[in-house]
């Protein structure tokens, strides 16, 4: 999955990397908390939620409240660490470009 | 986005990783009603302490036990949703950084500290009703205390600028 090393292909999608975000920061979240979040329809979250978990990052379980039936996101152990690891990537490039442009401010100074 | 995103693309993810942070630790995280309980259980215990200085000690008993009560259980998927939460309230580490966690914990501290003094010295003026007059005082400012709580549960910013 890795690029670079670090860099997650699966999270180079802006979708992905949204839903991977907001359950990085809960312990759980209801499948309509997420929905709502990123703005997805359902089939549209289903369908994403469904390629995160064939890369076992992120888990679902369904049950009921009450009569209600309800389904609650995770993200695995597996799912953090590629963020984490995806994040850490992302800021090396953003702090290569900001270190090679400072380098050349110089020169294209007027 | 392709295979290597652009400094750009990497910059706008950053920003939305950081952004979809300081959502899961936003003032959101709890029902409403959570908010009207506890101030409603700080003003029952401030009158109740002045009319029955004598059930002081029950009432820290009830106080502690709500709280355990709103604390733990909404950690539970099934229990927390039942009870309107749509996200465990308490954020996961990546969320809350420790620096951020423990500026939540000063905010506490100093919550009460500041309850402890407004009530000693009522208490030596002989202002009649001090506990009610402090939890009315701590309930009046509660927005205040939530903003700071909010403050300081935001997480660390993904992206660093220049």
């Amino acid at each position: 999955m890795a690029d670079r090393g670090e860099l997650d292909q699966a999270l180079l999608d802006p979708t992905r990397l949204s839903i991977v975000s907001v359950l990085a920061s809960a312990r759980w979240a209801e499948f309509g908390y997420v929905r709502d979040s990123v703005r997805l329809s359902d089939s549209a979250l289903s369908k994403q939620v469904g390629t995160l978990g064939k890369l076992g990052y992120v888990e679902t379980e369904k049950g009921y409240v009450g009569k209600r039936p309800r389904t609650w996101l995770n993200l695995t152990r597996a799912g953090r660490e590629a963020l984490s690891a995806h994040v850490a990537a992302l800021q090396r490039i953003a702090a290569d470009a900001e270190e090679s442009g400072a380098r050349h401010r110089p020169e294209t100074r007027e | 986005m392709g295979s290597q995103p652009s400094p750009e693309e990497a910059a706008e993810a950053l920003q939305e990783v950081t952004e979809r942070r300081q959502q899961a630790a936003g003032p959101d995280a709890h029902p409403k009603w959570t908010l009207w309980v506890v101030g409603a259980l700080a003003i029952g215990v401030g009158v109740a302490s002045d009319l029955r200085p004598d059930l002081g000690t029950s009432l820290l008993y009830v106080l502690a036990a709500a709280a355990l009560l709103l604390t733990y259980l909404p950690r539970s998927k099934r229990l927390g949703s039942a009870m309107g939460y749509r996200r465990s309230p308490d954020p996961r580490p990546v969320g809350m950084p420790a620096r951020a966690r423990a500026l939540r914990l000063v905010v506490f501290l100093a919550l009460i500290a500041l309850v402890a003094v407004a009530s000693v010295l009522l208490r030596t003026w002989d202002v009649p009703y001090p506990a009610t007059i402090g939890s009315a005082a701590v309930v009046a400012t509660m927005p205040l205390w939530h903003r700071l709580l909010r403050r300081a549960a935001h997480g660390p910013r993904a992206v660093r600028r220049g």
